[in-house]
């Protein structure tokens, strides 16, 4: 497909000429004054891929045309060739200066135009395949990222039977709660603002750091010793720290890796403060930590674990209920009060895998 | 260079080279170039002593004449466009010849619109 210019200028017989010259090679889109340019252009109805900007013009001149489109986000990129007149002082070092790219002189010759705007429009073509390369390749950076820390999330499922449909439910669990939150007006906004897919897709990675615990104490049937108890513990700031040798090599860390620090580091704080590892309280802790938090606990009590067999949903919903303000955020636990049902019915047909079919690890 | 009196009034060759040869254009340019009737639009604003909008008409004169290869106008409105960015007075002189120099190349784009009207070489 051909590209689009856009050429302005006041005076009718150079854009003739101009559209002439280029005709052949391109689609000709013009403007007779600089308003009218910045109409087409702002409004979305064209996209050239080259301007052509008289300077001199009635009105708006070229120069604050020029400012115009380099001060828009849509436009900035578009590359810009001013027209001036061969005695024209100084007028193309400033323009050039103002971010044209480059500029035509009048009388026109028509080699040098058309040879000035086909490496124009070249050098754009280039720029605009960089660009998308460079996207492209950090986009598949991101997704080997997000891939390696899924599979370090399954490495942790085979080594311990309970988690690997807990990890699947809390993050159904959380997709809930949080599209619950949604619709409250204290939420709303805060989750709308950092991003809250990703934060769904962050939760399934919340134990990741118990890759480091010894089978002997994360297997444990019973109860822990305080030295164990300490160690387990550990597996907070260990999934921080190896969320953290994934951002060294990035310059910016993503929406994505931000909800799977806060997730790691903090879903085992509580909202009075007596939680570990940094002792935060109330909102000092992640919303992210807040809601893996409630959801991880209901979902422990629910199911079976190597040391407590399965308890009956009211009653984890009244444990849940006796941690409101204490474990637990308050406007959270009410949330979960309100889907209580859901909850029910999402824990009930994820059910964990039989045991035996699962081999021994030990 | 060739000084201002001898320079020729058009220059069809160099004119229609601009447009790749396209007569079609051509006529058109220079019909519009006759509507525009820049030079009472000129006279105008001098008289109004609206001495910007002169110098923006002088601009645009210089600019289209430029383009359509008219020399001798090109050359005299370059003159004129600096004389009055420094804000120098027009003389009645100097106006009289701009102003000749004005109808004897419209007189030669009449007569080279009369030949392509004719499907006369230009």
């Amino acid at each position: 497909m051909k590209d689009t210019i856009l050429i302005i200028d006041d005076l009718e017989n150079n854009r003739l000429i101009l559209r002439e010259i280029l005709q052949n090679d391109y689609i000709i889109t013009d403007a007779s004054s600089g308003q009218e340019a910045l109409d087409l252009l702002f409004q979305g109805h064209i996209a050239p891929q080259a301007i052509l900007l008289d300077i001199i013009m009635p009105g708006m001149d070229g120069f604050e045309v020029l400012t115009r489109i380099k001060c828009n986000w849509k436009t900035r990129s578009i590359p810009v060739l001013i027209i001036t007149a061969d005695n024209s002082e100084g007028n193309e070092s400033v323009g050039l200066k103002m971010g044209a790219t480059d500029y035509i002189s009048r009388p026109f010759n028509p080699e040098v135009v058309k040879a000035r705007v086909d490496n124009c429009i070249q050098l754009q073509h280039y720029r605009l395949h960089l660009e998308s390369l460079v996207e492209q390749k950090t986009r598949e950076v991101a997704e080997t990222h997000e891939r390696i820390l899924e599979v370090m999330a399954t490495i942790i499922e085979y080594r311990s039977y309970e988690s690997s449909a807990h990890i699947r439910r809390t993050g159904v669990l959380c997709a809930l709660l949080i599209e619950y939150l949604l619709q409250t007006p204290k939420y709303r906004d805060q989750l709308e603002n950092c991003d809250y897919p990703s934060m769904i897709k962050a939760m399934s990675l919340h134990d990741i750091g118990k890759v480091a615990i010894p089978d002997h104490i994360l297997l444990k049937p019973g109860k822990l010793t305080p030295e164990e108890f300490e160690v387990v513990k550990q597996h907070t700031v260990i999934g921080d720290r190896i969320i953290d040798s994934i951002c060294e090599s990035l310059s910016d860390i993503t929406p994505y890796l931000r909800h799977c620090k806060d997730i790691c580091r903090s879903h085992h704080e509580r909202w009075d403060g007596a939680g570990y590892p940094d002792g935060l309280a109330g909102e000092e802790i992640p919303l992210s930590a807040r809601i893996l938090s409630i959801v991880d606990v209901f979902d422990a009590l629910a199911s079976s674990r190597c040391y407590k067999p399965p308890f009956p949903y009211d009653y984890c919903f009244q444990l849940i209920v006796e941690g409101r303000g204490t474990q637990f955020d308050p406007d959270l636990v009410d949330a979960v009060i309100s889907v209580q049902n859901e909850f029910k019915n999402i824990h009930a047909e994820i059910v964990d895998p039989v045991v035996e079919s699962v081999p021994a690890p030990f | 260079m060739l000084p201002l009196e001898h320079q020729p009034y058009l220059d069809t060759k160099e004119g229609l080279e601009r447009i790749r040869g396209n007569k079609q254009v051509y006529k058109r340019l220079l019909d519009i170039f006759f509507q525009k009737n820049f030079i009472a639009q000129f006279k105008d604003e001098l008289k109004n002593g609206d001495l910007s909008a002169a110098a923006q008409t002088a601009h645009s004169i210089k600019g289209t004449a430029g383009n359509l290869s008219m020399p001798a106008l090109y050359q005299a409105s370059i003159v004129l466009d600096k004389k009055l960015k420094a804000g120098e007075v027009i003389d009645a002189a100097s106006l009289a010849e701009y102003e000749a120099i004005m109808a004897n190349t419209l007189l030669a784009a009449q007569e080279a619109l009369h030949m392509l009207a004719n499907g006369d070489e230009i």
